[in-house]
């Protein structure tokens, strides 16, 4: 099961990116241009934390970046704050790998939605520091609750659709390292 | 090599933490840019839209079908009410059609008495709608048309019958549409039967307030809110829409744009005459050195 070939290893990787381009596409595409939409979840952040727990090789540091930015570049955010935040986020992570591999699901779900709250709150403590314009904090509480509980929606989703789940114990990748 | 697997990883995983430094100072940086200059930071961000954007339009104009037949569906349901409810309006417009077309032609009849010339300075360029903001933290949209078509920053910008808002950001073959209800935008507006002066302040919700009203007791649910030229931006005389009471107490304005439906825009070429600043050299122009000169002499 882990003997990928180098194209199927980016097919997975591609699989990535096509979900993020998709995801910003899906925000901008002009729905409905009125003014009282309530935030939805931030899925894309789902996904990514779904990726690192599970397959991190396939969620790569400079798709992460280029998602992200291109997310503050196309919905007029300020410029590289929220990259900065989950490139952040998501290197914490990454480095307790295996923390987070032993937890198990409602440990990971429980951390995933205090991560996001974090990025929320520090983001937001950085731009009225800056005297920059902050959002609601009832629209910034939508996000935090909605993405909450998308997270194990995502996380079923990839694992039967998309067969993206944690290598059981003990597996090796080709090379003989440990996954 | 491959004969120094130890050292090769570690010399990996230095390298990938510098990386990430140097990726956070950049970020960090760009941010930084974006606060203090940020005009800057914007057409930056405007030349990156600008370069992709339109060129997704293969993948856009389809999405964009899609999803707005998926919300047209469900109002099929309401077919049958909405056809009584438009055969009722179109009784009602049949009479206003008619006191229209007698108005004009009392209007032509007094034009031509008075030998009035329109202004042909408003004309307008319209626009489709590329994306919106992508986020319900900012009301904006991006349409495709920019300073190739000699759109310019600032200009207002109307659907068929009311403002939407001002161009905000310009790109070769794009421009960004700040809404009237987005919490940056602030337009100098009137209330037309009183002549009150105010600032029309969008607020992220449908409905934008109005704020350093002088009198409100003067104001009445209902009246008509049009932009001053107040400032140079705008032209004078656009309609913005209605004054609402808000349930919170605050005045507000129903905007007369169909925000629900947005699919062309336009934007109106305005420029205003250059301000006189120095009156008295175009009649007398004064010659203070020679004047001294005779009055020694």
């Amino acid at each position: 099961m882990d003997e990928v070939t180098p194209f199927q290893f980016w097919l997975r990787r591609g699989t990535y990116l096509a979900f993020g381009i998709l995801l910003l596409l899906q925000a901008i595409i002009p729905q409905s241009l009125e003014a009282t939409q309530i935030p939805g979840p931030d899925i894309f952040y789902c996904i990514t934390m779904a990726y690192i727990i599970r397959r991190p090789e396939y969620a790569p540091l400079w798709a992460i970046v280029l998602i992200f930015f291109l997310r503050d570049v196309v919905t007029m955010a300020p410029l590289g704050l929220a990259t900065l935040f989950f490139l952040i986020a998501t290197e914490i992570v990454r480095a307790n790998l295996q923390a987070f591999r032993e937890y198990f699901f409602g440990i990971e779900w429980l951390w995933v939605a205090v991560i996001y709250g974090l990025i929320l709150v520090t983001q937001n403590l950085v731009l009225s520091l800056s005297v920059s314009f902050t959002p609601k904090f009832v629209d910034l509480f939508y996000q935090f609750f909605f993405t909450t509980l998308a997270y194990p929606v995502i996380v079923l989703i990839m694992r039967y659709l998309f067969a993206i789940d944690r290598p059981a114990a003990g597996k090796t990748d080709a090379r003989g390292h440990r996954i | 090599m491959a004969a120094h697997p130890e050292n090769n990883a570690y010399f990996g995983r230095t390298l990938r933490r510098v990386l990430i430094g140097v990726l956070c100072v950049v970020l960090l940086s760009l941010f930084l840019l974006w606060r203090i200059d940020n005009p800057r930071a914007e057409r930056f961000r405007m030349a990156i839209i600008d370069r992709f954007v339109p060129n997704m339009e293969w993948v856009l104009t389809p999405l964009t079908l899609v999803s707005r037949m998926a919300n047209e569906f469900q109002s099929y349901n309401r077919l049958y009410s909405q056809n009584q409810e438009l055969r009722r309006e179109l009784q009602q417009m049949k009479a206003w059609r008619e006191a229209a077309l007698q108005l004009r032609q009392k209007n032509a009849k007094l034009l031509d008495l008075n030998k009035v010339k329109l202004s042909p300075k408003l004309t307008y360029t319209t626009g489709v709608v590329l994306t919106d903001s992508g986020s319900p933290f900012r009301q904006s949209a991006l349409i495709n048309i920019g300073r190739h078509d000699g759109i310019v920053d600032g200009w207002a910008v109307m659907d068929g019958l009311g403002l939407v808002g001002r161009i905000s950001g310009l790109g070769l073959n794009s421009a960004r549409v700040l809404f009237v209800t987005d919490s940056s935008s602030r337009i100098p507006v009137q209330v037309t039967p009183s002549g009150q002066k105010a600032i029309l302040t969008g607020d992220n919700t449908p409905f934008p307030t109005l704020e350093f009203l002088d009198n409100i007791d003067q104001i009445h649910a209902g009246d008509r809110v049009v932009t001053t030229g107040d400032g140079g931006v705008f032209p004078p005389d656009l309609l913005v829409g209605a004054v609402i009471l808000g349930p919170d107490g605050r005045l507000r304005v129903k905007l007369s744009a169909q925000y629900r439906r947005l699919e062309f825009l336009r934007v109106l070429r305005y420029l205003p005459n250059p301000p006189i600043t120095d009156p008295g050299s175009l009649i007398e122009p004064d010659q203070p050195a020679k004047e001294e000169t005779t009055s020694n002499g």
